[in-house]
């Protein structure tokens, strides 16, 4: 029995069942390297969920307000298991409410730029499956298909430890024209399992806290804000990076902040344990106090 | 946050973050007037200032 054939057939047993409302996986989309995710609510549609290389958008982010009473079946790769202890953990979900299929996961297929169909296996892998520490999920319910083995992916730091090297001036260069792409769609924010915020600091214009107005100094003060908000939090998932349609190295900023915050507070990895407290959502009395 | 400054090129010496007290008036003053006094010293700030 392939994978897509065991999804189906989960699907099926839940929904028919009753013991969700619906199910969240994935379908293929328009094109041969898209499968979007998909909502099924009748053990009928079930046929539609697939699972192959090109599953990679991450699904934690349709829970971001959950109505209480609804209750969720959803199939998960280690980079959505990981967004869903973080909505746990922020306490925007209950563990009850989810049925959590775990699928192991190789990694997903990029086809930027693939023209001809081809094996999938010819093609890259995404960047952030590249960087992905989790490839198994960490928290589930039942697990379809053969733990991966987890490789040494330490090297991914290296990007923020080569741009360190530089002079103050040039980062600001290097930065500078980063933000000066960024044209403030939030799809970083928006697919952000840690920015589940009900109503997120830029959208409060009247506070002012944000300026709409879309220019470097503005896009600066937005991503230093949005990495600060995420900071010992962000589960390193990599979707809002992915997303980004200016390709803005967003992952590089927020794995700045995971380095500094393992630094000053001990390794703490968000997102995989439900249990451990994120180093900035606690007090200690031997916290590294360089402000006081 | 003094971190984050300095990656992306910013002069960390411009953010000051201190933990004073309400009954801590001299701490408070004496605290802002040495802030202002390093910022002068660092001349504006042409970074974070919209270019245009």
């Amino acid at each position: 029995m392939s994978i897509t054939e065991k999804i189906q057939a989960k699907a099926k047993e839940l929904l028919d069942s009753g013991t969700v409302n619906y199910i969240i996986g994935w379908e293929k989309g328009t094109f041969w390297h898209q499968s979007t995710p998909v909502f099924v609510k009748k053990a009928a549609d079930a046929d539609k969920l697939i699972w192959d290389e090109f599953c990679i958008n991450s699904l934690s982010t349709y829970l971001i307000r959950l109505d209480d009473e609804l209750k969720v079946g959803l199939f998960v790769k280690g980079c959505d298991s990981k967004g869903i202890v973080r909505l746990i953990q922020d306490k925007q979900l209950k563990r009850e409410q989810v049925v959590l299929i775990g699928i192991p996961c190789n990694g997903m297929r990029n086809a930027k730029g693939a023209v001809e169909k081809t094996e999938p296996a010819n093609l890259p892998l995404e960047q952030k499956c590249i960087e992905c520490v989790h490839p198994n999920p960490v928290i589930y319910d039942e697990l379809i298909g053969e733990p991966v083995v987890i490789a040494d992916k330490s090297d991914r730091f290296n990007d923020v430890l080569e741009l360190e090297k530089l002079s103050p001036n040039e980062k600001y260069q290097y930065w500078a024209a980063q933000f000066e792409k960024c044209i403030r769609c939030y799809a970083c924010r928006n697919t952000c399992p840690a920015c589940n915020c009900k109503e997120c600091y830029v959208d409060q214009y009247r506070v002012g806290w944000q300026n709409k107005a879309v220019d470097l100094a503005e896009n600066q003060m937005f991503h230093v804000t949005r990495a600060m908000h995420v900071a010992g939090r962000c589960v390193e998932c990599g979707e809002c990076q992915r997303q980004c349609p200016m390709d803005i190295p967003i992952m590089q900023m927020n794995r700045k902040l995971i380095m500094e915050i393992n630094e000053l507070f001990g390794e703490y990895a968000a997102g995989v344990d439900l249990e451990a407290k994120p180093p900035l959502g606690q007090f200690k009395t031997d916290d590294p106090e360089e402000f006081m | 946050m003094q971190r984050m400054l300095e990656f992306v090129g910013i002069d960390p010496k411009r953010f000051q973050a201190r933990w004073i007290s309400g009954s801590e008036g001299q701490k408070f003053a004496d605290t802002v007037t040495q802030l202002t006094e390093d910022i002068k010293a660092l001349g504006p700030n042409r970074k974070l200032r919209d270019v245009k």
